[in-house]
């Protein structure tokens, strides 16, 4: 069951992005109506998306104001397309963000 | 010259309770959200499925940002059981619009039908599903 994790919304934006580079993706994310956030992972040698490039992978999330923490799904879904565990990614949280 | 060929997908969004909540979820896209409403729930999903399909249609809907295994233990479990009667209620569906190849071909090719069924009489804690197509090079 899908249920709000002890990570805060604003960590998982932080921690999405300096994941992606340890995986060698370039991160483009976008927002829509103030909540919804896409995250697309490029492969690239380069910090550069080369032009005409398709993301290798790509998630939307909604942002819940009221609960501001991030639900379970969610996280499981940027631990899968980022190739990482759980625990790389609250391991990443407790030590960079606390 | 070189040949395309497209592949057509049902695109199908779930509405449904959870224990204390209301979730919903999309297949193929792997898109998801949970809500305290029936409404809220389902106007979340479609403004995540809108947005999620508004960045495979600007790098032309390739195949591997559509088929996507759903990450919810729960919402798999849950389509499973309720994929038999919608795979039914879409075939009918088709077998209806076959009638007439010419509509069949322009509603399924436009991309802009959308349809909204109610299952409660299943006996399912279903509520609403919505089904549409999408055209991919395969």
């Amino acid at each position: 069951m899908a249920i709000p994790t002890n990570i805060y919304f604003k960590d998982y934006l932080k921690a999405v992005p300096i994941l992606a580079i340890r995986r060698g993706y370039v991160l483009k994310s976008y927002r829509k109506d103030g909540s919804a956030i896409r995250f697309e992972l490029f492969r690239s040698e380069t910090e550069t998306i080369p032009e005409g490039a398709i993301p290798e992978k790509m998630w939307v999330v909604h942002e819940d104001l009221k609960e501001k923490k991030i639900y379970s799904d969610d996280l499981k879904k940027a631990c899968k397309e980022l190739g990482v565990t759980k625990k790389d990614f609250e391991d990443l949280i407790r030590n960079k963000f606390k | 010259m070189s040949k395309i060929s497209y592949q057509i997908v049902p695109v199908i969004m779930v509405v449904y309770k959870t224990q204390d909540d209301w979730r919903g979820f999309c297949v193929p896209y792997d898109v998801s959200c949970n809500a305290k409403t029936q409404e809220e729930a389902k106007s979340k999903l479609e403004m995540l499925v809108k947005f999620y399909e508004e960045g495979l249609n600007k790098y032309k809907n390739p195949k591997n940002l559509i088929l996507k295994e759903l990450s919810d233990d729960e919402d798999k479990l849950f389509f499973n059981k309720v994929w038999p009667f919608i795979s039914k209620d879409i075939s009918k569906d088709i077998e209806s619009k076959l009638k007439s190849y010419k509509n069949y071909v322009s509603e399924e090719l436009n991309g802009d039908t959308e349809r909204k069924i109610s299952t409660k009489g299943i006996g399912l804690p279903l509520v609403e599903y919505y089904n549409r197509t999408l055209a991919y090079p395969s």
